[in-house]
């Protein structure tokens, strides 16, 4: 039985719901157990584990300690959700001055201590593996879990929305009704749900970092501005679900690479 | 002393003030980290805003999604088709559905039945554990023909729905409906068995009101611009304007909701349950009372017949909606409207009243003010907890009747870290630069 900890940094939970799907309506049950989850049971600190979930992204030095504790006592550490992968959504106040963001929230902001750019964990530790999506597809994790107790782990796909929709037979929705759609950047394994629902993509699973550089970014962003994005809205999938792609390129140009 | 709080959603512990090893006071603390969802929607379209506020919480962003729609919907005066209206009620039912269930089986029910957790239960009755997990997975189900997935659905937008689902999708869920309303009835009826054996230690004398929606017709509250408490009905504006004093304390990321800056008040399935018991359909009713169970409920603690109830009267609502159902809507756009506009709405989430309340100004959001239900919970359950404690040793068993009272509330910690007073909106034209 591998014992499994659950762990909740800054997020909303969602990706915790899909975690309990998959624990308690598939087979793994058979092979794991969750021995730690503030959510979940009463259990007291964390001691070691086979298999750490980490949902959620760091946003305090509290939780980066948490997150270097969890990584010393886990033997495989998984990063899931976008939160965790990418900064999460609420990494779009990272342009924006702290003080000035908290002063727009809390009356008394002085008593709220909070990073101004959130970290994804990946930031922080090195992880065995990320499950990306917001929320992670509850089948994905049972097929990571599956494998894993049969000693593997999936294969690592690097592919893009696209590809998702061209397998399932649909018509793209920017080709044939003009829509704009992320798909093109979007890392894959939603099932296409927006497109399937006639709508475009907007990037909730993050942006791809390959094949991808500051210059493709910005041309990608203009075409879909030209279809109708609002620039702004745009920024909730770039610099919101996708900021830890947008800060690599960004910088990465800066530094003169690609 | 303080104790992480286990069994609820997001991060949060409880303080214990001790005097001379008595309980004297006791404080919930919200150690959340706030992400500041008030402040990432200005600049955003209204369209966009829909997505956002659905990641606020990952248990009842349906509610979020469709209070944001609603309110957009009603001050730029767009039309919604009936078929497409109950659509969206319909999949915001199929959430407080999968909501309570996780509740009542993965989070309260170990407190009734004395497990560490869920898993000991399944151990000790696998039959009935497996009857609670159809529920939630049908619940999946559903939300995925109607809403696309089970968190941060992407079927809602301002006008209606973007895709009405195949009849045939929705006929392949329909379908299970009679054997998962079977399992349901099966665990409903073991759980509401169950009587706990300090239900005296629960009495208290602490003047906590409770609110709800209101609708002029009666129905059981879902969502609207009405709150009814102690008998009185306010307008939106009037009760979280006016009514609801909010308070920033230096121990919690979490703002606290009074009345008029004293009473400590509560939302969500007992203040619903109380007020409108009678608007129930008569077979939850009389599943209540061949149960031994009725209206009022005099503390939160029996909340779980509440959820209960709200749960199957929930699923009848859903075989109504399932039987009407005829997939010939056509989804409508709407364009937004130039000029400045206040748009606010209530719902009522799973945990109580959410509101919304948004300043729209050519196609973009100003400000933004969301008061989720939990938020609102906090003061009283900071009063409640006090008032039944107050004078007890401090021991183990104190320690977790303070954990069983936050339980028994369902709160949802990431939800309560956002409300933005109205009092400092002003604030916001010289911080934004708009």
């Amino acid at each position: 039985m591998y014992k499994v900890s659950l762990i909740k940094l800054t997020s909303c939970s969602g990706c915790i719901s899909e975690v309990v799907y998959a624990f308690t309506y598939s087979d793994i049950t058979n092979n794991y157990g969750i021995v730690y989850s503030t959510e979940l049971t009463d259990s007291g600190e964390m001691g070691e584990v086979d298999i750490a979930l980490i949902e959620g992204s760091v946003s305090d030095e509290q939780q980066e300690k948490l997150v270097k504790s969890v990584r010393a006592k886990a033997k495989f550490v998984a990063a899931i959700g976008t939160c965790a992968i990418m900064g999460g959504i609420q990494s779009m106040r990272a342009d924006s001055d702290i003080d000035i963001v908290k002063g727009a929230v809390y009356p008394e902001p002085q008593y709220v201590d909070v990073y101004g750019v959130p970290k994804p964990i990946t930031d922080v530790i090195n992880v065995d593996f990320a499950l990306p999506g917001c929320p992670i597809n509850g089948d994905a994790l049972v097929q990571l879990l599956r494998k894993y107790a049969l000693g593997g782990l999936p294969v690592v796909i690097h592919e893009v929305v696209c590809a998702t929709c061209k397998r399932k037979g649909l018509e793209c929705v920017t080709v044939s009704k003009g829509v704009p759609c992320l798909g093109p950047i979007t890392i894959s394994g939603c099932g296409a749900i927006c497109p399937s629902f006639g709508r475009g993509c907007y990037g909730c699973f993050g942006i791809k970092h390959s094949d991808l550089n500051k210059e493709k970014l910005e041309a990608f962003s203009n075409r879909l501005v030209e279809l109708g994005a609002g620039r702004e809205d745009l920024e909730v999938s770039i610099k919101g679900f996708g900021y830890k792609t947008y800060s690599m390129l960004t910088k990465a140009a800066k530094d003169g690479r690609r | 002393m303080k104790t992480v709080l286990t069994r609820v959603e997001g991060e949060g512990s409880a303080v214990i003030v001790e005097r001379e090893g008595y309980v004297d006071s006791v404080i919930y603390e919200v150690s959340e980290a706030p992400r500041f969802f008030e402040y990432l929607v200005i600049g955003k379209s209204p369209e966009r805003v829909v997505d956002i506020v659905s990641r606020i919480c990952g248990i009842c962003g349906t509610s979020y999604n469709f209070v944001a729609s609603t309110a957009f919907e009603k001050c730029f005066s767009v039309d919604v088709d009936y078929e497409v209206a109950t659509l969206r009620e319909a999949l915001h039912l199929a959430e407080r559905v999968k909501s309570h269930i996780l509740h009542l089986f993965y989070l309260n029910l170990p407190d009734l039945v004395g497990t560490a957790s869920f898993e000991g239960f399944l151990q000790r009755n696998p039959e009935l554990a497996r009857d609670a997990v159809a529920v939630l997975a049908w619940s999946r189900k559903v939300m995925e023909v109607l809403g696309g997935r089970m968190h941060n659905v992407v079927n809602m937008k301002i006008g209606g729905v973007h895709k009405v689902p195949d009849k045939s999708d929705v006929e392949r869920v329909a379908k299970e409906l009679g054997s998962v309303m079977k399992s349901f009835l099966e665990f409903a009826s073991f759980t509401l068995c169950l009587r706990d054996s300090d239900e005296s230690a629960w009495k208290t004398d602490v003047r906590v009101h409770q609110a709800s929606l209101y609708t002029p017709t009666y129905e059981y509250p879902h969502h609207g611009d009405k709150v009814l408490m102690d008998g009185d009905v306010y307008s939106l504006s009037e009760f979280y304007g006016n009514t609801v004093k909010y308070q920033q304390v230096p121990y919690s990321t979490a703002i606290h909701c009074r009345i008029k800056g004293v009473e400590s008040y509560v939302v969500g399935p007992i203040a619903r349950f109380n007020h409108f018991y009678s608007s129930l359909h008569k077979e939850v009713r009389d599943f209540l009372r061949a149960h031994g169970w009725e209206a009022p409920l005099g503390s939160v603690k029996q909340s779980y017949v509440a959820r209960i109830a709200e749960t199957f009267d929930a699923l009848l609502t859903l075989e109504r909606f399932f039987d009407a159902f005829r997939g010939i809507a056509v989804p409508r756009t709407a364009t937004p409207a130039k000029g400045e506009y206040v748009c606010e709405y209530a719902v009522e989430a799973p945990r109580g009243i959410l509101y919304h309340k948004y300043v729209v100004r050519d196609g973009k959001i100003i400000t933004c003010d969301i008061i989720a239900p939990t938020t609102q919970n906090l003061a009283a359950m900071n009063d409640i907890a006090t008032a039944t404690l107050r004078g007890r040793r401090v021991d183990p068993n104190a320690v977790a009747m303070v954990k069983k009272i936050a339980v028994a509330f369902d709160p949802c910690l990431s939800c309560s870290v956002h409300a933005l007073p109205v009092k400092i909106i002003k604030a916001y034209d010289n911080i934004a630069g708009v």
